[in-house]
Formats: structure tokens, sequence, C-alpha cells
């Protein structure tokens, strides 16, 4: 009972000297509030819209027929894309000066051909920097001249159909032209019914999805990880700072056991840290619409799971080094690549393979996967609990180490 | 000379401390071979997406669900998705949740028998479900285009097959008994070759251009980046360790001796600019040996560079500790004042796209002003000329900052 009270001391004695010093304001919430902005609008390079990604693609057209328009409407009416119409001349400068990643150009002969069921083929410029801009553009324009293309196939196919059947040598028959006009007319009609549609749905639990500025997705979340380590970790190690000014010492002449001030100062920064993650939950929720609060009950449980693991590491880091001088040089080396390599500066998406995998031996790797679970796939508790688990066995580990590990004098 | 002396004498002291190199120069070395290992596929000229992971729930079991995998796994998008079959739609999506899979097509049961018109033509309408990965943001957006081109081409074939058996309808009585060869010629024309999904009459002729410029090197971007975000952080350590004299009295009894002070807080000044200097000379020299890093083609304008973004960043540094209180507030300060200019000033992600206050901000901090100048000689390859801009505002940054930190210090310790 005595140890309990001792412990709860402790903890509170922590809590106190952590919220007098003005610098837990600046570590806890103005450095984490400026980077979620700066990182979310910068982030935004990748989507450069506040909703879906979207990409540009400048369109030079020669086509002298209507296909042509219809072709930029079409890529237009993409949800990925902006079609602008420009010339060759300034499209051409926008490509060679990286302002433009692509382009398409659409040949003089583009509609005489497809009316004459030739095929065209259309030059597309993409830049070698920018290869992904290309992959993904590259597909919705392919989609868009199968959509323009169609028409004509159809009314072609039917053309070649009555050839077939030996129409128009009989008595009575329209003419070539005549008939191709008819079927014309009768593709387009038909095209309003397609047969087969496709129906796209992302799947998440979200019961309502919003429309979260993309960048926000990934920095609200990647940026409490980084400042919840540092926080937390310097917290931790903060135990050092007591062993050299001796008041480690003078504790242990108490009657408290080692383990109870060990606790006791651990439980502090828990407390700490669950309230410091919470607070940028709360405000990457009022601030940037990020739709945190879907399940409280699994985010509870992440933020829980989170703390306890990186209390554990700053134990661990704390038993690992032998000043709390050591501790500045360290936790930059350790907590910026745990933050780059788990996901928490860009999205994971976008690395290569083995560098995924790599992140997922990570604490950081599971906290990004469970906070974006919760806020993309709208993930509830009992969902959420294996990638809590993880960082709660993560946290096991290191304490049990770092416990074991700890020279108290 | 006294203040050289205690210059270089800081100097050795700041290299002789690991954990102060394991802060100068490992950290930012495996930051950027961390960030250069996640974006080298871009630099590459491969195609940035490979294999995206995708299953098809095939519950049709007819001609069309076969289609839709004979496309999906066809030379021309074979690099581009790993397709597997499932069986079980549920199964599959919540393969999506747990983050193997980027999309999901399911046909439904019935799909083709709805479709394909039957003996009396008669025919109706059916829907594929593409179910995508929310927490993914490019991936599907391919997905959806791939999978919108097959049904287009499914579209297209079945109204080619609806219009001409309509529109030769209108002529039955002038083929009479013919009529009855109606079915079969629809059937060999769909057949003809015209209806290849791989050869539509429109194609795409891929140009790639800027194939003379020189492939996006992430490291030319990432290591100055990092290297200057470090060396904010050591300029502040080294202007720190003035009040950590102070705090230990052995400023006191520096100042006691005939050196006068000013020499001294020049010397404690010189020190830190001298280390960062020594800081980004090893790191331009290990950068380059390590990653094959090119620091472009001006040397002069290089070591221009690097000399005045070690000057106002060494003059920021000063300041500030001048101004703070004492130790451990201009600790904090450092900290956070380097972290803010590292994410503002386009340490981490280029800033030129930054607009409005946020740009502003940014223009108001080392860091930006560095990136521009060493940039413009990494990244364009540019020489003097370009880098004017740059060396002004260091130089006039850090001419003011060192001016105000030694008037300060100067006031601070002369009792």
């Amino acid at each position: 009972m005595k140890q309990i009270k001792s412990l709860i001391q402790i903890a509170w004695l922590y809590l106190y000297t952590t919220y007098k010093d003005r610098s837990t304001l600046i570590w806890g919430l103005a450095l984490p509030l400026i980077f979620t902005t700066v990182l979310g609008i910068g982030m935004q390079g990748f989507a450069r819209d506040d909703e879906a990604p979207t990409w540009q693609i400048a369109v030079v057209n020669d086509d002298a027929g209507a296909f042509g328009q219809e072709l930029i409407a079409g890529l237009d009416a993409h949800p990925s894309l902006r079609a602008a119409d420009a010339s060759r001349e300034e499209a051409e400068a926008q490509l060679e000066a990286g302002d433009l990643s692509v382009m398409l150009y659409i040949p003089a002969e583009l509609s005489s051909n497809l009316e004459g069921g030739l095929k065209t083929t259309l030059p597309f410029y993409t830049r070698i920097n920018e290869p992904l801009s290309a992959q993904v553009v590259e597909q919705a324009v392919l989609a868009a001249l199968f959509d323009l293309s169609a028409s004509v196939d159809i009314a072609n196919t039917s053309l070649r159909v009555a050839e077939r059947m030996d129409l128009f040598s009989r008595a009575g028959a329209p003419s070539q032209a005549e008939y191709l006009q008819e079927a014309q007319t009768a593709a387009q009609t038909a095209q309003a019914a397609q047969p087969i549609s496709v129906n796209t749905r992302q799947v998440s639990r979200l019961v309502e999805q919003t429309e979260v500025p993309i960048g926000f997705t990934q920095a609200s979340p990647g940026n409490m990880v980084i400042f919840s380590m540092f926080f937390i970790v310097y917290g931790a190690s903060s135990i050092l700072l007591e062993r050299e000014q001796g008041t480690l010492r003078r504790l242990l002449t108490t009657p408290v056991s080692k383990l109870t001030i060990l606790g006791g100062k651990l439980l502090g920064v828990f407390i700490a840290g669950v309230a410091q993650i919470t607070l940028l939950v709360v405000v990457g929720q009022l601030a940037f619409d990020v739709p945190w609060g879907q399940s409280p009950t699994a985010l509870a449980a992440m933020i829980v799971a989170f703390a306890f693991c990186i209390t554990s590491m700053g134990m661990l880091l704390a038993a690992l080094v032998r000043t709390y001088a050591q501790i500045d040089a360290m936790s930059m080396m350790l907590i910026l690549p745990l933050a780059g390599l788990g996901g928490a500066m860009w999205p994971i998406e976008i690395v290569p393979d083995f560098m995924q995998k790599i992140a997922m031996w990570l604490p950081t790797g599971w906290a990004m996967k469970g906070f974006k679970d919760i806020i993309l796939r709208g993930f509830g508790l009992p969902e959420i609990l294996p990638t809590a688990g993880v960082l709660v066995l993560f946290g096991v580990i290191f304490l049990a180490l770092g416990v074991w590990r700890f020279k108290y004098e | 000379m006294k203040t050289l002396e205690i210059a270089i004498k800081d100097t050795l002291t700041r290299f002789r401390d690991w954990k102060a190199l394991a802060g100068m120069l490992a950290a930012p070395l495996i930051i950027s071979a961390m960030i250069g290992l996640a974006f080298g596929g871009l630099s590459s000229g491969e195609a940035p997406l490979q294999d995206i992971p995708m299953a098809l729930v095939d519950l049709d079991q007819g001609e069309l669900g076969q289609a839709y995998y004979d496309v999906l796994t066809s030379p021309d998008l074979e690099t581009l998705i790993a397709l597997e079959r499932m069986q079980d739609a549920e199964a599959a999506k919540a393969r999506i949740e747990s983050g193997e899979l980027r999309a999901v097509l399911v046909i439904p049961a019935g799909f083709s028998d709805n479709v394909i018109p039957d003996n009396e033509g008669n025919s109706g309408t059916a829907s594929v479900e593409l179910y995508t990965d929310p927490a993914a943001s490019v991936s599907p957006v391919i997905i959806k285009s791939i999978v919108e081109r097959i049904s287009a081409s499914i579209n297209t074939l079945l109204l080619a097959g609806q219009v001409s058996g309509e529109q030769m309808a209108q002529y039955a009585p002038l083929l009479g008994q013919e009529m009855a060869r109606l079915g079969e010629a629809i059937g060999a024309e769909l057949q003809s070759s015209n209806f290849t999904f791989e050869d539509p009459p429109l194609g795409l002729e891929v140009v790639t251009t800027g194939e003379d410029e020189e492939p996006f090197d992430p490291f030319a971007f990432f290591i100055p980046g990092m290297a200057v975000f470090f060396l904010m952080f050591s300029m502040f350590e080294g202007s720190r360790s003035i009040l950590q004299e102070e705090r230990r009295w052995t400023l006191q009894r520096l100042i006691s001796t005939p050196t006068s002070t000013w020499q001294i807080i020049l010397g404690k000044m010189g020190g830190t600019f001298l280390t960062g200097l020594l800081q980004f000379a090893v790191l331009v020299i290990s950068s380059s040996v390590l990653f094959g890093v090119s620091w472009g083609n001006s040397i002069a304008g290089l070591l221009i560079m690097v000399v005045l973004t070690v000057f106002a960043a060494s003059g920021m540094g000063a300041m500030l500790t001048a101004f703070s209180r004492n130790e451990n507030q201009a600790g904090v300060v450092g900290s956070a004042v380097s972290l803010v200019f590292g994410a503002l000033g386009g340490s981490f992600f280029p800033a030129d796209g930054l607009t409005g206050i946020v740009n502003i901000a940014s223009r108001l901090t080392v860091n930006r002003w560095a990136m521009e100048g060493l940039l413009a000689l990494t990244v364009e390859r540019g020489g003097l000329a370009d880098i004017q801009l740059p060396v002004l505002v260091l130089a006039g940054i850090g001419l003011v900052t060192f001016v105000l930190a030694l008037l300060v210090f100067q006031k601070r310790f002369v009792k």
C-alpha cells in the first residue's frame, strides 16, 4: 500500500515539474502544430488538390473534326485529371521547364481516321523524372480514348455487318454513307445505356467519408508519432538527469523500493504521453478535420498502447546510454530514422516493397498502421486490437530489457 | 591571435566528442541514406508502381468474367498488376483492410448471362464491383482506369452487336430468307481483329522527355537538406557551450585573464563557425564518396555557399543563445528553431511549392536560402551567377546576427 502511494507521488511529481516547465508547451504543442501545418500543405504536392489527388495534362489539339474536342472534354471529366487546351509551343516549353509532367498531342487526322476506321496513334509526352504522374495519366488517357472510339467502332461494325450480308447491292437499299450515318446515330443512342457499369467504392467502415485533404491524413498521425516520441523519450530519460544530479540516490535512501521509484517515474511519463497524444489528436480533428473520432474506444486503445511502447523505449534508451547529454544525440539518431522507416514522414505506399516490409518490424510502422486504420478505414476496437497488441508486445520487451539493464548509481 | 587559439581549441573539443560527432555527421548521413533508399526507385527511370496487389473474385464463371481475368493478366499489365484469383468476396475485402491488397474486383454471379443477349436478342445490364484501399492514394486511380477500360471494351462489343442487329432488322424485307444468317454474320464480325483489347483504334505512343537532363537524384536534394538541418543543431549546440562555461565559471575565469572579453567571445563564436565549416566539409566529401552525390560543377560557388551558410547558421545560433536566459532555455529554443527552420525551410521537401504566409515564413529561415543556393548548384548544375541572391541574403543574416550576438554577449559578461 505504502509502495503504491509512493509510486503515485513520484508520478505526480513528474507531471507537476513537466507541466510547470514552459518548454513542455513548445515541444508538446507548438512544434507539432507547426510541423503538421507545414508538412500537411507540403504533402499535398503528392496530390495538388484539397480532395482526391489530381494530375494536370496539357492537350495540344490539331484535330480539324469534332473528336479532338470531345476527347479533351472526356479527359477533363475524369475525376483525377485536369485537362487544359494548350498550344504546342506553350506545352513544350512547360514540359521542358518541368512545370508540366504530361502532354498529349492530338494529330490533325484523328477525326478523319476514326470515321474512316483507320488506326491512329497519339503521341503522349512524359517526363523521365516524373514517372508516377506518367503512369497514372497514361491509364486514364487510354480509358478516355476507348470511350471516344467506341461509338465509331459500333457504327463501323454495323456497316461491316451490312456489307457481309450484301445489303448494299440490293434494290431499295440505302447507300453506304446513308447507312453509316444512321449507324452513328444509333450507336450514340445505344451508348446512353451501357450494359456494364463499374461501381467503385473504398473498403472503409467510416460512417461518413469526409473529404480530408490528403496531406493531413498523413501529416496529422505522422507528426503526432514523431513528436510524441521526442516528448516521451526525453521524459523517460530524464531519470538519467536525476541520477546525475543525485536526487535519485537520495530517493534510494528512503524505504521506497527501486522498482517503485522507476515505476512511478515511468507512470508519470506514460500519463503525460497519453495527454500529449490526445491533445494532438484533438487538434488534428478540430483544426484539420482529420476524422479521429469515429471509434473512441479503438483510438483510446491505440493511444494507450503507443504511449506505453514509447515510454518503454525511452526506459530502454535510458538504460543503454551513460549520460543524459548522450540522449540528445541518440534520440535524434533513433527517432528520426524510426519515424522515416515507419512511414511517419511520408506515405509508406510510395516506398519500395522491402522498405514497406522493414516498417513492419518497427513500433513506428505499427503505430502508423493503427492510427491510419482508424482515420482512413474506420476500424473499431475489435479490428484495432491486434495492432495495439503488437505495440504492447514491443513495449513489454523494451521495458523488460530497460529495467534489467538500468543502473541506479 | 588569442581569438584564433580559442576557436581552434573549441573546434577540436567538439570533434573529439563522439556524441557530438553522431549528431553532426552520422545522423545526417544515416537519414539521407534512408531517404535515398525510400525514393531511389524514382531516379532509375523505372515505373515507380509495380506489382500492385489485386484480387479478382469471379462469381460469374462465365465468358465475361474470364475476359476480365485475361486482360488483367495480359503482357501489357503483367508488371503493373499482381493479380490473384479468390473465391470469397468478403475474404478478399478483409485483405484490403489488412493492407495486403490494394483493390478487389468482384464479378457477380450471372454477370455474363445478364448482359450477353439471349437467342431473342434480349439483354439486360449488370455491374462489376471494384473495391479499393482508402489508405492508398495512387494505385486505386490506376486500377480504376484499367477496369473501366476493360468494361468499356466489352460494352463496345455488346453494343456493336446490338446496334448491328437492330439496324439490319429494319432492312429485313430486303434480305428475306437471308436474315437467318444475321446472327452468324454479327458473330463473325465481332470475332474479327477490330475488337482486340490490346490493339484498339486509338493508341498511345509514349514519348519520354527530359532524358538529356540529369535524372532526379534524391540524394542531390536530401543530402544538402539534411546537412543544413543538422548544421543548425550543431550551431546552436556550439553557441550553447558559451553558457555552459558561464555556468561552470570557466568563462569568468577566462575573462579575468588579460585576454579581452570581446576576443574571448569572438573566439568562442569563431569556434562554432569553424566546427560548422568542418562538419559541412566532411558531409560534402563523405556524401560524394558514400552516395556518389555530385555537388555541382562550380567549386567556387559551393565554397561560397558553404561558408555563408555556416556563417548565417552560426550567427543565428549565437544570437538566439545570447538572448537566452540560461543554458536550458537556449537548448529548448535551439532545438525548436532548428526543427521549425528545417520544416519551413525545405530541408524535408522542396519549399518552392509553398504559398502565402507559410512561404513568407519560409523565406525568413536560414535553411530556405541555403537550400536555394545549394540546389541551384547540385540539382540545377548552376554556377556563381545563379546563387547571387541566396549569397547576399545569407551574408546579410550572418552579419546582422553575428554583430548582435557579439554586442549582447559583451554586455552580458562585462560586469
